[in-house]
């Protein structure tokens, strides 16, 4: 289709608005109340355009381009009605831009500077808004805001979690909450963002620096296994804020909140900031070459006079691939085989079968093209609150979506059903409840890291594969870090080597070498009060090693304690870094700050390990040069297509009473368990202990739990009732510290 | 503290009776006459809590509840007197006289439009526009009902007869 | 002539109950066209030539409209408009209350024209005391009837019909915003296209008409054609209610042939009350222009000829004013009307309506400049042709043609502080 702008031929879609051909063809045409992933309301007036015979200006942004229409976006009449929408627009707008927060990245200046006049005839009195509390993220200046509704849109439309609306009407509209109430939204920043002027602002960034001081790094969050692209802006070498940058394959143009405000966590407290080792029972701080030589002797020694198998190294799957690759490499080289990421799980008879990496089991893009998702131990609401988007594009796609778990939990995408198990139920997939799908249709099942966490996963990811190779469902993972797929695929577990190699002689998992008690322990990036599934058998095999090195940007109460070298790492942000994500993506960033002096970035002092045992030279591009080339290399299909062969978890019955930890939104990872921010949160509020009705039923009203686990008994308190609970099911958040922390997942007896 | 509102059962069937009018996903429909309906058996204003109420048995969120609650200006959020006088003083009632009338209810009663008496038994409602009784003027409802071609006589009269 | 149609039962006892309405021919047309189960298009081209025209205010040709609608689609919806909120206007008032039987057999047949199975009437939420009861009572006469149901008159026509209740707001009476109404948001009217004819109530083809041209109906389908058209005069077919109001002195409906003097009308009335001597006339509703006696004088109640003498006929409501009018008062509270019912979703609306009031109370406060004067005409024109729905227009309109032809009195009262009239 033909169409002019400004006596210039364009070629236009069927369909499509003014908008949408100037944007492509880059013609500014000023706006506030649209936006390309929000509907179209037309009703800031902001976009008139003058169209060749019609008499009025008309909203580019809402009218449809037709054969032949001729555009003009510079004309007198354009230009007229843009500066009287910008006059209507400030008269109730306070014109103290240098005091607000938005000052220098305010589209309502932008546009007022290029189409409005200096001066405004309006001498009545401006209307005042009085501003309430909506909670840690988002500062309101609402006499601000302009009434584009888009941050109301993006509650109707993207997060289907509505909490702003438009009250009153006319002049006395506002944006405002329910009475009383605050902004919980796992996605709520994204309003900062859509808000074109001061009206919602990032609240932990206020007064923290102007935008003009600021620098831009583009950079992959390392909060979940999505890989949301993301900016990161620095004042002084120190982080004040992200925006979320666009990917069209990834996270569109939105951030979860986690992602936005976990770097908070870079700056906490606790932070290993110098390199210490023990001597006579304390701590103390010495030179590099010290630590290196003190870390180096320490393996050495352990292997000359205990043998490799006495040495068990451990690394997060939230450490960059760069981090992953020398690690595996480091101890592999030295024929260590005891090296695993997957600390935060007990069964692990899974792992012959397991695919090369897990993987989502299709682009996100292509959530939508699913009739059928059946979540599997997953709450997307709380783990992955930015896939809730993708769920909710999917669902008006006609996608049906279940979750199945062991817990009943609310979503904010539509649910075609909610079908909650216990682990003995789970184990025999669909043998009881099945969800109502037609099984000749397109289905993706999507495990979850819950499932993980279980005692009996082994027989729950059996039973799930069969289930999906009976009816050819597609099988897909999300994973509890942000780089399990690295974590696998260069060889950071027992029984295979870079590239999904298998070995000749599998090493212990984590948990056999908890357990069996080693006599040197490696933690790259762990916390063992958080990270592991057993917190007091880690305790334990601290307590009886000989020597504990930490690579760590933290130091714990229990690092403190039992550290012999503590090497002071960088966190994400201090390091070039880069991940992949559950797709199969590999993104790749540069460090965005310096790390102080003394701590040193995770790839360079695992190069010099390796340099000092002449194992290699490595920077970052020959690295990622390294790890490109292979990846190319890779057979995917490698183990994807092996059998699970039947597999014998510990047993499990159905008389059993579970208790199983939900992931906690804002304590998922070292950083975001840090952020000061995310912590004042109602989320973070939020934790809980629920029991099933039939367990409330045995407790005859008494307030508390008497339970025995693994021969141990403890009481409980404040614990709730839960009525779709599955039967003897037990469900606390993993952020609780209290003795429920024992282990995340087991069966335990009660006593009543 | 506030207490949690229970809707009661004869409000329920009511509230069911108007559900029956949209197709059974249009929950939102149901508001506006709910709304009303529960305003009617609350003293003539509804709470967060009956909002909440609300919101929780139409299956729909508490904001859209609220938004069409603070659109609408026959839904009252805040409490009001017993009896809603509404003066029109728009411009056929106006060009009646419409203005004296109204001047008259407020120093008989002692207070101004948008409020309502100490004894809580009158709300003279602001926000007042053309009740569509034109050729009636000047007019004004009480409790939703008519009265035209009224004079001070007749205001005092109506007055004198509410309860 | 003395041909009525919405109002034939208004004079009458028991005006409201169907043995009245059914005395009068009521429900023939319906029962006719259930029984010969009468083809749809048909209907739709004798609403066409009928010429008539919709009485809410736009004046749209109510057969075209029904036209537009897509005969395919599965789920479509009626909807009669009876927020009637128009300052001036309070004829739909009456015909709820006198004849609600015309509405339903109306809402029955254009139902039936549109293959809509499901009809809605919302009324504005201020007639929940007379006209909401009556409609309701005369709803479930008809259904007693078996006229509305399920298998009407034991055929296999299938029509439900719901009455709806709003809870005040003018903007409601605009049909989209109508729409969103009964989907239960906000009243705020929706950009068009899409046209409600295509994508309405809850996504589905919906035809929305007044209150007034849905009782019109049943009559025009009762008699032959080129009855109706013949009532009235070229390209003003039919007839239509008035509502009378302000200084006049029988202010009442009346259903007179479009094409009728005005002078006629004013005598029908009863004259400009005690005997004053005309000074203005809003013809049409509030929004519409005002006219200087003189003018009005001069013109005939139809749509060629209020539109020649610069106005609307709008929806008939014709609010008369004498010389003791301060049109400054006037266009003041006038502009409080739309200031206070502006739904606020459009800039120039939201802000525009608020500042036109803020300045015509200054003007009348006493505190007004020579300039406020301009400003006023140049605020209304920065509203006008730039909002999502006609409200913005509705305010402009009204301060262009008061300082158009009221120009002197404006300027007295900035400079003199006091009403020229007073
Ligand atoms: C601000 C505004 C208010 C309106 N109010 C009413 C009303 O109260 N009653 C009505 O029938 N039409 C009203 N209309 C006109 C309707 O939008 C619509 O044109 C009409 O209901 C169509 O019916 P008709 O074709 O039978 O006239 C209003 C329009 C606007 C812009
Ligand atoms: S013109 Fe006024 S009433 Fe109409 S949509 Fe815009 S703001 Fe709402
Ligand atoms: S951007 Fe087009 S009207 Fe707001």
């Amino acid at each position: 289709m033909k169409v002019f702008i400004n006596n210039k031929e364009y070629k236009a879609r069927e369909n499509e608005t003014i908008i949408e051909l100037a944007d492509r063809n880059g013609i500014k045409i000023p706006r506030f109340c649209y936006h390309k992933h929000l509907s179209v309301v037309a009703s800031c007036r902001m976009c008139l355009v003058e169209i060749e015979n019609i008499e009025h200006a008309q909203p580019a942004c809402s009218t449809p381009v037709q054969e032949n229409m001729k555009i003009f976006t510079h004309s007198n009449k354009t230009k007229n009605a843009q500066k009287n929408t910008m006059e209507f627009l400030l008269i109730n707008h306070p014109l103290d831009c240098p005091i607000c927060d938005q000052g220098g990245e305010c589209e309502l200046q932008d546009v007022s500077i290029q189409h409005g006049e200096s001066h405004s005839n309006y001498l009545e009195f401006k209307r005042v808004v009085i501003d309430k509390d909506v909670g840690p993220l988002i500062s309101t200046e609402m006499t601000r805001c302009i009434h584009c509704s888009r941050c109301v849109r993006f509650g109707e439309e993207v997060s289907n979690n509505k909490e702003l609306g438009l009250v009153n009407r006319g002049e006395h509209m506002e944006i405002r909450t329910f009475i009383e109430e605050g902004i919980s939204s796992e996605l709520s920043g994204n309003m900062i963002d859509l808000c074109p002027v001061g009206a919602l602002n990032n609240k932990p960034y206020r007064y923290r620096a102007r935008t003009w001081d600021l620098q831009q790094h583009g950079a992959i969050s390392p909060h979940d296994c999505i890989g949301s692209n993301i900016y990161y802006h620095t004042y002084n070498n120190e982080i004040v804020r992200a925006v979320p940058k666009e990917n069209h394959d990834i996270n569109q143009t939105w951030l979860s909140d986690r992602d936005r405000f976990g770097y908070e966590g870079i700056y906490s407290e606790d932070r290993a900031t110098k390199p210490m080792i023990r001597n006579n029972k304390k701590l103390v701080e010495c030179e590099k070459e010290i630590l290196l030589n003190k870390t180096n002797e320490i393996i050495k020694s352990t292997i000359n006079d205990f043998g490799l198998d006495q040495i068990g190294c451990l690394i997060s799957a939230q450490s960059t691939s760069e981090e992953l690759f020398l690690f595996q490499h480091l101890f592999k080289s030295m024929n260590i085989q005891n090296i695993d990421h997957r600390t935060n799980e007990c069964d692990f008879n899974y792992q012959e079968n397991y695919p090369l990496m897990p993987s989502l089991g299709c682009n996100i893009n292509d959530l939508d093209k699913f009739d059928n998702i059946l979540l599997v131990g997953v709450n997307i609401k709380t783990e992955f609150p930015i896939l809730t988007i993708r769920f909710n594009e999917a669902s008006k796609n006609n996608t049906k979506i279940f979750s199945i778990h062991f817990d009943s939990l609310d979503e904010d995408f539509e649910l075609a059903g909610k079908i909650a198990l216990n682990n003995s139920d789970l184990s025999k997939f669909f043998d009881k409840k099945k969800p109502a799908i037609n099984t000749n249709n397109k289905t993706l099942i999507i495990i979850g890291p819950n499932i993980n966490y279980l005692v009996n996963q082994s027989q729950i990811l059996d039973s799930i594969t069969k289930y999906s190779k009976s009816i050819n469902a597609q099988q897909g993972y999300l994973t509890d870090f942000c780089n399990s797929t690295s974590a696998w695929l260069f060889g950071n577990i027992p029984h295979r080597n870079f590239g999904g190699q298998p070995t000749n002689k599998p090493g212990l998992n984590v948990s056999d070498m908890i357990k069996s008690g080693l006599s040197t322990y490696v933690f790259f990036n762990l916390e063992p009060e958080h990270d592991f599934w057993n917190a007091s058998a880690v305790t334990e095999a601290l307590n009886k090693s000989k020597y504990n090195i930490f690579f760590t940007s933290y130091v714990t109460p229990l690092i403190e304690r039992y550290a012999d070298v503590i090497i002071p790492i960088s966190t994400f942000a201090e390091t070039d870094g880069s991940f992949i994500n559950i797709e199969g993506t590999y993104q790749a960033y540069n460090k965005i700050v310096n790390p102080n002096k003394n701590i040193f970035e995770g790839w360079s002092i695992l190069n010099n390990l390796i340099k000092m045992n002449n194992l290699g030279d490595y920077n970052i591009s020959s690295i990622r040069s390294f790890l490109l080339k292979s990846l190319q290399n890779i057979d995917f299909n490698y183990s994807k297509n092996k059998k699970f062969k039947n597999i014998n978890s510990k047993s499990i019955t159905n008389n059993y009473i579970y208790k199983n930890t939900l992931r906690h939104i804002y304590a998922s990872d070292q950083i975001v368990r840090r952020s000061k921010s995310l912590n004042l949160t109602e989320q973070s509020h939020n934790k809980f202990i629920y029991i099933s009705s039939d367990l409330g039923q045995i407790l005859n009203n008494k307030d508390t739990l008497e339970i025995r686990e693994n021969n141990k008994n403890y009481k409980v308190k404040n614990f709730l009732i839960k009525k779709e609970l599955p039967i003897n099911t037990i469900v606390y958040t993993s952020s609780f510290n209290n003795t429920l922390n024992e282990s995340k997942s087991g069966h335990i007896t009660i006593k009543s | 503290m506030n207490q949690k509102y229970v809707i009661n059962d004869e409000i329920i069937n009511q509230i069911d009776r108007v559900k029956r009018k949209f197709p059974e996903m249009e929950s939102k429909s149901s508001i506006i006459e709910s709304l009303l309906i529960i305003q009617h058996h609350n003293q003539g204003f509804v709470t967060k809590e009956i909002i909440q109420a609300l919101a929780k048995y139409l299956g729909i969120k508490e904001i859209d509840v609220f938004e069409v609650a603070t659109f609408y200006t026959m839904i009252n959020i805040k409490p009001v007197g017993r009896n809603v006088i509404a003066v029109c003083n728009n411009i056929s009632c106006m060009l009646r006289g419409s203005d004296n009338i109204l001047n008259y209810i407020e120093k008989k009663l002692n207070i101004k439009v948008g409020e309502s008496t100490p004894d809580k038994k009158f709300y003279l409602k602001d926000e007042i526009e053309c009740l569509a009784a034109c050729n009636g003027g000047p007019m004004m409802q009480v409790n939703h009902k008519n009265y035209e071609n009224l004079t001070l006589n007749k205001v005092d009269k109506i007055l004198e007869g509410i309860k | 002539m003395n041909i009525k149609l919405c109002t034939e039962t208004f004079n009458l006892n028991n005006p409201a109950s169907m043995e009245t309405y059914i005395s009068l021919g009521g429900y023939e047309a319906w029962k006719k066209i259930v029984e010969r189960k009468s083809s749809k298009l048909e209907i739709i081209n004798k609403i066409k030539e009928s010429g008539l025209r919709g009485k809410g205010g736009a004046g749209f040709l109510t057969g075209l409209k029904w036209s537009f609608i897509p005969q395919q689609a599965k789920q479509k919806y009626l909807v009669c408009n009876s927020d009637e909120s128009e300052p001036g206007t309070c004829k739909d008032r009456d015909i709820l209350r006198y004849n609600p039987h015309a509405i339903i057999e109306g809402m029955l047949i254009a139902s039936y024209a549109i293959g809509a199975s499901v009809a809605y009437n919302y009324l504005r939420g201020e007639f929940l005391d007379e006209q909401w009861k009556v409609f309701n009572n005369a709803l479930e006469e008809a259904y007693k009837n078996n006229f509305i149901g399920k298998n009407i008159l034991s055929t296999n026509i299938s029509i439900e019909i719901y009455s709806l209740i709003g809870a005040g707001a003018y903007i409601v009476g605009e049909e989209t915003a109508m729409l969103e109404s009964i989907e239960g948001k906000r009243g705020m009217p929706r950009i068009k296209p899409p046209f409600p004819a295509i994508k309405g109530l809850f996504g589905k083809p919906t035809i929305i008409n007044n209150t007034e041209t849905l009782a019109s109906i049943p009559k025009i389908m009762l008699n032959n054609e080129g009855w109706y058209k013949d009532i009235g005069i070229g390209n003003s077919e039919g007839i239509k209610i008035f509502s009378m109001s302000g200084h006049i002195n029988k202010p009442n409906n009346y259903e007179i042939p479009l094409g009728t003097p005005f002078s006629n009308l004013l005598k029908l009335s009863g004259g400009v009350l005690n005997g004053n001597k005309l000074k203005a006339v809003i013809p049409g509703g509030s929004s519409v222009p005002v006219i200087k006696g003189e003018d009005m004088m001069m013109t005939t109640m139809d749509y060629p000829s209020i539109a020649k003498a610069g106005s609307m006929l709008g929806s008939g409501g014709v609010i008369i004013m004498d010389e003791t009018t301060c049109m400054v008062s006037v266009l003041h509270r006038i502009s409080r009307f739309y200031y206070s019912e502006s739904c606020g979703q459009c800039t120039p609306c939201r802000e525009g309506t608020g500042w036109l009031h803020k300045i015509l109370s200054n003007i009348l406060n006493g505190k007004g400049t020579l300039n406020n004067l301009d400003q006023l005409n140049k605020i209304a024109n920065q509203i006008e042709g730039h909002c999502i729905c006609a409200l913005g227009d509705a305010a402009a309109m009204p301060v262009r043609s008061f300082l158009k032809h009221f120009w002197h009195e404006f300027e007295y009262y900035v400079e003199k502080k006091e009403s020229m009239v007073s």
